[in-house]
């Protein structure tokens, strides 16, 4: 075997590993089900799901940001972006338990719930179980047909080395960043926000992007940098691309931390009973811990981590920082998430684990599985051509 | 005779011979030295050993005081001279205070990375000796200047003017300090 073959066989390993730990814990999940019953089990559902739903949009729209932009900086991720985008299918799939859930889940779908308040009753022409479904049939009609059509024009100029593909790739992807912000806007507002149905922020859609965006990039460069310690990744992965990627990840945790205190500053301004719930909620029975956390941990720390260039050079330093970061969005998607069900003190159940676990395998085992049936790198980019061109010369001359 | 070296300087035609050269000169030894190019090049302070990170440093310390001397003012003012009553909220409400100190760290850090470069550099500089070589205007034009200082410890007017010679330079000459 070749190292490109070891390569893609290490991949196709951890999609049966993967896969295994997923089965394993869907069913100890399914147990769960049973013994702590069907509210507690479509929470903790809701939760990983959207775990792992934040990075599949994530990979997605940093796909479309790549095709648009052009940066050198994502050729070497692109295979892993679009891997992700390709998981949208199995994330639909994934979605029918939560169809099935909407009346454990939101309040707005409980008929007595709504009754007795005036607000949701005002808001349910929107927020309504038929209105509800339709619309995420829409929006994951629009991903998979967008993903779906990028992926083939990119695979497609693998084989031909159609320049004019590349183009193509372009006129799609600009648009569709315009059509991805507002679909997962109201994605995010129908799946999450609307969980606590009298509560709203209109920052909320941009702050789920970059914490998607976030994930992505983290995810991405975890994958690429554990890759890079073979061929052909090893080929790719300089100093140059690690800062680059280092700068990004560095903006969008600075971008994270702008949208999170934005939309504190205005709601705590503001201080109206409607908003301020949703602070008071995280602020106390210890989720008020995970507050000051995040801040620390989710900000200061990638921050002043990512500041230093030395960081940014070393593959093995940066890797350590985009798992740190990584883990971080996982809190951070708990603390947005799970006090919206009224769990008023700071706990974790062990659903919310064996679901994350058991989601996250059948998701890990359909991304190694889309690694594996394409080339690892886009060969046929000219760009890609340029930029190990360019390395070479500078190796030889500098 | 008389006159002090500045250094000797070698013109060369393209930034990939100017960065050979420069590799060059740093294996045979020599540690003071300066490159000049119209744009920059991509790898040339490496090659020429430029090891100095001083200015993200002082652009981070720059920060951390415009942070901290942004809330102190707010600080000041809200909490110690002039208290005011807003809304029943607490005198330090510090969420207030962020953007202000958001832009507080931001000016006090560009200030800091626009004059540390120049404190760093020695700029404003009337004078620098390596205008005196020839056609060195033509360093902000379409040429690429190397120039190894007469303070270099392996410094010798002729030793240096023949490496030079032999790293496929235009033109080499003597700078005069």
């Amino acid at each position: 075997m070749n190292p490109v073959q070891e390569t893609i066989a290490r991949f196709a390993a951890l999609r049966q590993r993967a896969l295994a730990v997923g089965i394993i814990a869907l069913l100890a999940s399914a147990a769960g089900f049973a013994l702590a019953g069907r509210t507690q089990f479509f929470q903790s559902y809701l939760y990983a799901y959207m775990v792992w739903m934040c990075l599949t949009l994530g990979l997605f729209g940093l796909t479309l940001l790549h095709h648009t932009v052009r940066g050198s900086w994502g050729l070497p991720l692109l295979r892993f972006l679009e891997a992700g985008a390709a998981t949208l299918p199995l994330m639909l799939l994934l979605f029918l338990p939560i169809a099935a859930g909407i009346a454990d889940l939101y309040p707005w779908a409980n008929p007595e719930v709504v009754q007795s308040d005036k607000y949701i009753q005002h808001k349910s022409g929107y927020l309504n179980v038929p209105f509800f479904l339709a619309r995420a049939a829409v929006y994951f009609a629009v991903w998979i047909l967008l993903a779906r059509i990028l992926r083939q024009l990119s695979l497609k100029q693998d084989e031909t080395e159609d320049p004019a593909l590349a183009q193509k790739r372009m006129n799609l992807s600009a648009p569709g960043l315009v059509l991805f912000v507002l679909t997962v806007s109201f994605a995010m507002i129908d799946w999450v926000m609307s969980l606590e149905p009298r509560w709203y922020s209109s920052i909320y859609g941009a702050w789920f992007i970059v914490g998607q965006g976030l994930s992505a990039l983290a995810f991405s460069t975890t994958v690429l940098l554990l890759a890079a310690r073979h061929k052909p990744f090893a080929d790719v992965v300089n100093p140059k691309l690690t800062r680059d990627l280092g700068n990004l990840t560095f903006a969008f945790v600075i971008l994270w931390a702008y949208t999170s205190i934005s939309q504190y500053i205005i709601i705590w301004s503001a201080n109206l009973p409607d908003e301020i719930v949703y602070y008071i909620k995280r602020n106390q029975g210890g989720w008020q811990y995970l507050s000051g956390a995040l801040t620390v941990l989710h900000f200061f720390l990638p921050f002043l981590i990512l500041l230093s260039s030395r960081v940014k050079r070393y593959a093995n330093l940066l890797l350590r920082v985009m798992v740190f970061i990584l883990v971080m969005r996982l809190v951070d998607l708990f603390w947005i998430i799970v006090p919206a069900f009224g769990r008023e003190t700071l706990s974790v159940h062990w659903l919310d684990m064996t679901l994350l676990a058991g989601i996250g395998g059948l998701w890990l085992a359909w991304f190694a599985h889309q690694v594996c049936s394409a080339p690892l790198l886009p060969r046929h980019d000219s760009r890609l051509q340029e930029a190990w061109l360019y390395e070479r010369s500078a190796s030889t001359v500098a | 005779m008389s006159v002090p070296l500045h250094g000797i300087i070698a013109e060369y035609e393209t930034p990939e011979e100017l960065l050979r050269a420069a590799k060059r000169a740093r294996e045979a030894g020599y540690t003071h030295m300066d490159a000049y190019s119209p744009f920059p090049v991509h790898g040339l302070a490496e090659a020429i050993g430029f090891e100095d990170h001083k200015v993200p440093w002082v652009t981070f310390f720059a920060g951390v005081i415009g942070a901290i001397a942004g809330f102190a003012l707010q600080y000041y003012i809200s909490v110690v001279d002039y208290p005011l009553n807003v809304g029943g909220r607490p005198f330090l409400s510090w969420p207030a205070f962020i953007p202000v100190t958001f832009e507080t760290t931001v000016l006090f850090a560009a200030f800091g990375a626009f004059i540390g470069m120049l404190a760093l550099n020695g700029l404003p500089q009337p004078y620098h000796p390596v205008f005196n070589a020839p056609r060195f205007e033509r360093a902000s034009q379409d040429r690429f200047f190397l120039c190894i200082e007469a303070s270099d410890p392996l410094f010798d007017r002729a030793n240096t003017r023949h490496f030079l010679e032999g790293t496929g330079a235009r033109m080499v000459s003597e700078v005069e300090e």
